[in-house]
């Protein structure tokens, strides 16, 4: 250390250090104005970005309500309109956004017209690009635009994408499935091999909700080799009421996998099944307080006191969360 | 070894560690810019905000402390009722204000007493009432009374008495964009991996104009005390939480907004009410636990700005915040010593928290002791002004240089401050803060180690002007 110390400080001299630290400083003070010109650079670019699609959307809105609702439009206009201004990247993305926004805000003939437009626009070539993408966040897009404009695609290129191994591109192959399925929303959950995370769950539970056909059995999916998938379909079948099928989910209440068991515990709840509680009170000493919560909610809105008291031999120990979960059962049926 | 050595000796750790500090910025920096780079091109178009309408989405519970709130409560509660998402209540908790915080809301909610059997999984103090609005509009809010026992206490009782299994943690003065919580919900729900917690990017309120609990413009404070605190946020949200949501090494979640599986919450014991940093503390534990139990987890982070509150306008309710800041710092690091350089918490072990250690609570210390270190040179008529000068100078351009790529960041990503005047305010700050406001954060910080030592725990008064109106206002 000390050679080191000797090296550096008699035998170099200490100049280079402050040569050093001059011209560091100036790299600094140089990258920071080129940082303050980037800066602006890009503030101005951005603003005439804005403009530029400001105004496209303007002549868009106009050509738009022209071809929609003008009896005197030309046909012409579409391919003319395509040649002028859906020319540039910006101007297909704009556009494509813009005619998704109308698709959804137009119910009729006015959205088939819209449809229409997009492919005398020849916008699906984008659509068709993006979904074969290596990125995935422009397979999203595509699946996003092609599910809404109705657009079929090959069956092998969705159940591709509805196994992405991105959960925003599964997301929006499955929801393609469903707006795309005449009669069987659903079938595609039997392709499905990964599994259905909460917010895809929420999604299909959403579009099914604007489902016009008749609602598919959900029990078809009861054994489906992905929990979540048996999971959504128990929740489906207390959703959508079916009552035929809540035989079948009664040996969910005994499986090992505990959000299986307490989905089918709320699907016996909110289907009023009195028979499942019988079932339940010989699982509960055993099992955890989650599911020893869910079972006593159970017991208060479709059993009877009686039962519930059963329980009570079971709550040994001092689980407080429990025996308070209880007496607010006790309170309830003995209002 | 004589003396000049060991000046000379000292003259080169101090170089190695600003080297290394340098260096550790410089890598946070290029990984967020790939963060805010990925979000951009990810953005892509979705349904996401029809499932506003959604009834299948999980229900939240907003957990919201007071103390003394009296003047802006009633107004900070029907702004936080307006929130935009399908299903969720209100718990506001009164930590045992001296004012008429509780009263207030008594009269404008139409509360009465609820006598429900409730379970405290978490001990917490004396719970006076729980508290129900007879009022239809009002029927998810929840007000709990309570003896004073501190933010972390309070939330804890929160945690006790809602309804819901995710848990959002929040001040009660703090103004929420539109989807915050539907954004703040999508991680727990879009993740084949157990979430904990998640949080997104905070902004700095002061001066922008506010409208039934709002953002309608935003606007750059004209104090610089404030617009030094948004280029604090633009470096800790952009530059920062970006690069650590990346690597998977987020230790905080901001206490002015974050949500929380409540379940694991408890499990982790709740709020830590002996330490001043319970957000920081609470996330640690909950992450620690977890590796601990060997159970796949993550923290959700939207690189989106969800929530604007108000930061200190006065210098001394600065200190105070930031003499506060330190402490919780340094009790979380204490607490999970264990942590440090543990290769079995793998990135937090071996990452974050000797970051934490090294960058957030020594860099002020050695920063201190350096600044003794170069009095003590002059003093001692030792002092090269050349060298001296032009280390001043790479340190000074290097930290202009760094916020000057935070605001970079903030324009490339998400350009809040749309007047170009504020670019150049923006600037001119930059290249004030390193002289004005930064030796002044660090002297709240060493008085916070100090005060830490002496074991001062308390919060100190946080008074604040108030964001929530009614009616158009600037703050």
């Amino acid at each position: 250390m000390e050679k080191l110390y000797d090296y550096i400080y008699y035998n170099s001299g200490l100049e280079w250090i402050v040569n050093l630290n001059i011209l560091i400083s100036l790299l600094f003070l140089l990258l920071i104005l080129l940082l303050i010109l980037f800066i602006l650079y890009l503030r101005v670019y951005k603003n005439l970005r804005n403009i530029k699609k400001a105004e496209h959307i303007e002549k868009l809105t106009d050509f738009i309500n022209g071809y929609l609702f003008d009896t005197e439009f030309e046909e012409a206009g579409i391919e003319e309109f395509r040649v002028n201004h859906v020319r540039s990247k910006l101007q297909k993305k704009v556009t494509t956004k813009e005619i998704l926004v109308y698709s959804q805000n137009f119910k009729g003939e006015a959205n088939a017209s819209i449809k229409k437009l997009f492919f005398r626009l020849e916008l699906d070539n984008l659509a068709f690009k993006e979904i074969a993408s290596r990125k995935w966040y422009l397979r999203a897009r595509g699946m996003h635009t092609i599910s809404n404009m109705g657009i079929k695609i090959q069956e092998s290129t969705a159940v591709r994408l509805l196994n992405d191994k991105k959960v925003e591109v599964r997301l929006q192959s499955l929801l393609y499935f469903i707006k795309l399925s005449q009669k069987y929303p659903l079938n595609f959950l039997y392709r499905l091999e990964e599994p259905l995370t909460i917010w895809q769950q929420i999604h299909i539970e959403d579009a099914l909700k604007s489902y016009k056909e008749e609602i598919p059995d959900f029990s078809k999916w009861l054994n489906h080799k992905q929990p979540t998938v048996i999971g959504f379909c128990i929740k489906q079948i207390s959703a959508f009421n079916q009552y035929e099928n809540v035989e079948k989910v009664v040996p969910f209440l005994e499986h090992p996998e505990e959000r299986l068991k307490k989905e089918a515990i709320r699907c016996m709840r909110k289907m009023g099944n009195n028979d499942s509680v019988d079932i339940v009170l010989t699982i509960f000493a055993s099992e955890n307080n989650t599911i020893k919560k869910e079972i006593i909610k159970l017991i208060k809105e479709v059993g009877s006191y009686n039962q519930l008291q059963a329980l009570s031999y079971e709550l040994k120990g001092d689980n407080e969360e429990i025996k308070i979960e209880y007496l607010k059962a006790e309170e309830h049926f003995l209002k | 070894m004589n003396y000049e050595l060991l000046v000379d000796i000292a003259s080169w750790l101090f170089l190695i560690y600003a080297c290394v500090i340098s260096s550790g910025y410089l890598f946070a920096a290029v990984f967020s810019f790939l963060e805010i780079k990925k979000y951009k091109r990810e953005n892509i178009p979705t349904d996401d905000v029809t499932l506003l309408q959604s009834t299948s989405l999980p229900p939240v519970s907003v957990l919201a402390p007071a103390y003394n709130e009296e003047a802006n409560v009633v107004e900070n509660v029907k702004s936080l009722l307006t929130v935009n998402y399908p299903s969720y209540e209100i718990v506001v908790i009164n930590d045992g204000s001296k004012d008429n915080t509780l009263q207030r809301l008594i009269d404008t909610f139409d509360l009465v007493k609820d006598e429900s059997l409730r379970y405290n999984s978490i001990p917490t103090q004396e719970i006076r009432g729980v508290y129900m609005s007879t009022h239809k509009a009002y029927k998810n809010l929840t007000v709990i009374d309570k003896a004073n026992g501190g933010k972390a206490d309070a939330l804890n009782a929160g945690i006790n008495n809602c309804k819901h299994d995710l848990i959002c943690c929040i001040d009660v003065d703090c103004i929420l964009e539109d989807d915050a919580l539907l954004k703040l919900v999508s991680p727990f729900l879009n993740n084949e991996k157990t979430v904990i917690a998640s949080g997104g990017i905070i902004r700095v309120a002061n001066s922008c104009i506010i409208e039934d609990g709002r953002i309608i413009e935003v606007r750059l404070p004209d104090k610089f005390l404030a617009r030094a605190q948004i280029l604090e946020y633009f470096r800790a949200f952009l530059m920062g939480r970006m690069a650590w949501s990346r690597l998977d090494g987020l230790l905080l979640i901001s206490g002015a907004f974050g949500m929380f599986n409540k379940k694991i919450a408890i499990e982790a014991g709740g709020y830590n009410t002996k330490t001043v940093g319970e957000d920081m503390e609470l996330l640690v534990r909950m992450r620690r636990m977890m590796r601990e139990k060997k159970e796949p987890y993550t923290v959700g982070f939207i690189p989106d700005p969800l929530c604007w509150t108000e930061v200190p306008q006065q210098w001394k309710v600065l200190h105070r915040q930031r003499n506060r800041w330190t402490r919780g710092t340094m009790e979380t690091l204490w607490i999970h010593r264990k942590m440090l350089f543990n290769p079995r918490f793998k990135v937090l072990g071996m990452l974050s928290t000797p970051y934490w250690m090294f960058f957030e609570w020594l860099a002020p210390i050695i920063e201190f002791f350096g600044v003794l270190f170069i009095i003590l040179l002059y003093a001692l008529g030792r002092l090269d002004w050349t060298i001296f000068l032009s280390f001043f100078a790479v340190v000074y351009f290097f930290s202009v240089l760094y916020s000057i790529t935070a605001i970079f960041f903030e324009e490339y990503s998400f350009q809040q401050y749309k007047k170009p005047k504020y670019i150049f305010r923006l600037v001119g700050t930059a290249f004030a803060e390193p002289l004005l406001y930064h030796p002044f954060v660090m002297w709240a910080a060493i008085k916070g180690n100090i005060d830490l030592i002496r074991g001062k725990n308390s919060w100190g008064t946080m008074s604040r002007t108030g964001l929530a109106n009614p009616q158009k206002k600037q703050v």
